[in-house]
């Protein structure tokens, strides 16, 4: 009987293009948009500034390129700055469970670039990357590094599979890719996680392991060929709950966990979305709603949401603390409080909002401070309605029905309802609120115009002109078309 | 309110939470039926036990153990109390959790619904 490995390699190895349906196919190329401006809004962070110093002069044979910059690198090294730069300021987008594209798209834009591939083999990388990472996130869920902190465990194996498929490899040599990459991956510490530069390396180094591991294979080193489901394996070693099988559920081209993404549409950790949606609601209707009249803001949230909040509510995040040595903008990605108090000062939450004249600025801490954060018992319950069919009540779910819930979930249209509500008391008692559901970007909503917005205001922030940005887009809306990924580069590099 | 009427309370809320979800709970929290030991190091301890997430609270330990949070009356009343999260109280070193790596999702688990989530 075929192992989990042995499966998962023949579904890589078997993969074509044409069986991704067109709605998969749509949200890979808002993946590719909404990676590039993400790269382009990271590159100017000072942690990517000192890894792009380290590594821009590294010895191997400078094939891949860094964008934003005019110069090429070794694969490797490419893939491990383009990835810091992806995550530099956690503004990238997230499947289920965990992160994708601040890897899928950096690596596949390596590989396509290497092998002189064409637009369809790009996306077919992404998209294939981004399968195997939610279907491994899976299989260890739940585990206490749910999230983002699942990615250094998962992402050298999502690497090395792309890289497997983009370099055309045997099937042999595919599964000793996993096998080798499923050897390496890499432990999150969250006291390194929340605030130190450490965090922008949490995805890019386990890829850049995930390159080493192929290049191994390519050669015939051997990796095992039983790594997930053993006792002694993977999942067992990474998660106290693991459920290896999930790897393999809905193996096929109806399934596809690539239609669980999310697009963040402000820096910061996934359960920002919601809430700053709302505020930004508010601010729509009242544009000259005055900070300073404000007496409280209350935000709820799920709690997955507070939870993760909460463990980085360190005193890092106040003013005094972000100038403790070790600390940095960082940890201001997960504070609930300064991003409310920053978007309501400055009526926006873009890279501009962690640059030192804001993180600095006393007057967004001072309204930080009125700002309360909830756990919404409605609001977690619906988290758990994002994978129940409407003809089921919560209460008719048995632990035995969680596979065939993601199956059919992913297999329909999956709605991810991490929702929130804002309430903005001010001085004279008037109240402004909203709430939401489901997060603009987010599956149930996938609205394209966002993400354009993004794209557009992160090209402006490194200088591009709008014409330049017009023929970027144009070129990503149809990078299907493209023999190869020239043009492209062209325009990001 | 004592550490003992806050877990009482903490014990309905999580019966409600179980009522509210029926056995889906089980499919993504781990501590469905579970003894999680309150040791508080200046004063009484307490074992929250969950059963089919219902709970009930005793005095002392109830062997066997599943979770061990460790800290002082003050500390513990302040999170039950929902002043701090459980989440804060262990990266400000108030509130400790025996065997950190295999216990720490539990741990937030029953920490949000045990600091009132609601």
């Amino acid at each position: 009987m075929a192992t989990i490995t042995e499966k998962l390699a023949k579904y890589a190895y078997e993969m074509k293009f044409s069986e991704i349906p067109a709605k998969t196919l749509n949200i890979g190329k808002m993946q590719l948009m909404n990676l590039i401006a993400t790269i382009f809004a990271g590159s100017k962070t000072r942690p990517s500034q000192i890894v792009l110093e380290t590594f821009q002069n590294a010895g191997g044979t400078p094939l891949a390129s860094i964008l934003t910059t005019n110069k090429k690198v070794g694969l490797d090294k490419a893939v491990l700055i383009n990835g810091v730069f992806a995550q530099a300021l956690d503004y990238e987008d997230y499947g289920i469970p965990m992160h994708c594209g601040c890897t899928t798209v950096p690596v596949s834009l390596g590989y396509t670039e290497v092998m002189d591939l064409s637009g369809k083999d790009l996306l077919l990388g992404m998209i294939l990357g981004n399968e195997i990472n939610c279907r491994i996130g899976l299989s260890l869920f739940p585990s206490l590094t749910t999230g983002q902190t699942m990615d250094p465990l998962v992402h050298p194996i999502s690497t090395a599979v792309i890289g497997a498929k983009l370099m055309n490899f045997e099937f042999e040599q595919m599964l000793n890719a996993i096998g080798i990459a499923s050897y390496l991956p890499m432990y999150p510490i969250l006291k390194g996680f929340f605030g130190p530069h450490t965090k922008v390396l949490t995805s890019a180094f386990p890829a850049q392991n995930g390159v080493i591991a192929c290049q191994l294979a390519a050669k015939g080193f051997k990796g095992s060929h039983n790594i997930f489901e053993a006792p002694d394996g993977f999942c067992h070693l990474m998660s106290d709950m693991p459920s290896p099988e999930r790897i393999t559920i809905g193996l096929d081209a109806e399934h596809w966990l690539t239609n669980t993404i999310s697009f963040k549409l402000y820096p910061g950790c996934g359960y920002l979305d919601a809430p700053l949606d709302c505020v930004f609601e508010i601010l729509e209707k009242h544009p000259n709603l005055d900070p300073d009249e404000i007496e409280s803001v209350k935000v709820k949230l799920p709690g997955m949401g507070t939870v993760s909040m909460d463990l980085s509510h360190r005193f890092e995040s106040t003013l005094e603390g972000l100038k403790k040595s070790d600390s940095s903008y960082i940890i201001l990605n997960f504070n609930v409080p300064y991003n409310i108090a920053a978007a309501l000062i400055d009526k926006e939450l873009t890279p501009r909002q962690f640059l030192d004249d804001r993180i600095f600025d006393p007057k967004i801490h001072e309204l930080a401070k009125k700002v309360t954060v909830e756990t919404d018992l409605a609001m977690t319950i619906s988290i758990f309605q994002s994978f129940i069919p409407k003809d089921k009540k919560i209460t008719d779910i048995k632990p035995s029905m969680f596979n065939e819930l993601i199956a059919n979930a992913i297999k329909g249209d999956f709605k991810w309802e991490f929702g929130s509500k804002v309430i903005i008391k001010m001085k004279t008692g008037q109240k402004y609120n909203a709430s939401t559901t489901i997060a603009k970007a987010s599956p149930g909503k996938h609205d394209k115009q966002f993400i354009l917005k993004k794209f557009r205001q992160e090209a402006a922030y490194i200088g591009y002109d709008s014409t330049k940005t017009d023929e970027l887009i144009k070129i990503l809306d149809n990078i299907d078309q493209y023999e190869s990924i020239h043009d492209l580069l062209n325009y990001i590099t | 309110m004592s550490i003992k009427q806050r877990l009482e309370k903490s014990a309905k809320m999580l019966s409600r939470f179980s009522g509210l979800l029926g056995e889906a709970v089980k499919l993504l929290l781990p501590f469905a039926n579970a003894n999680v030991f309150f040791h508080v190091i200046d004063g009484n301890s307490y074992t929250l036990e969950i059963r089919d997430m219902a709970a009930s609270v005793s005095e002392g330990k109830t062997e066997p153990i599943t979770l061990e949070l460790i800290g002082s009356e003050e500390h513990f009343l302040e999170m039950l109390q929902g002043k701090i999260s459980f989440a804060m109280a262990w990266v400000n070193e108030k509130i400790r959790v025996k065997g950190v790596r295999n216990n720490l999702m539990n741990a937030f688990v029953v920490g949000m619904i045990v600091g009132g989530m609601g």
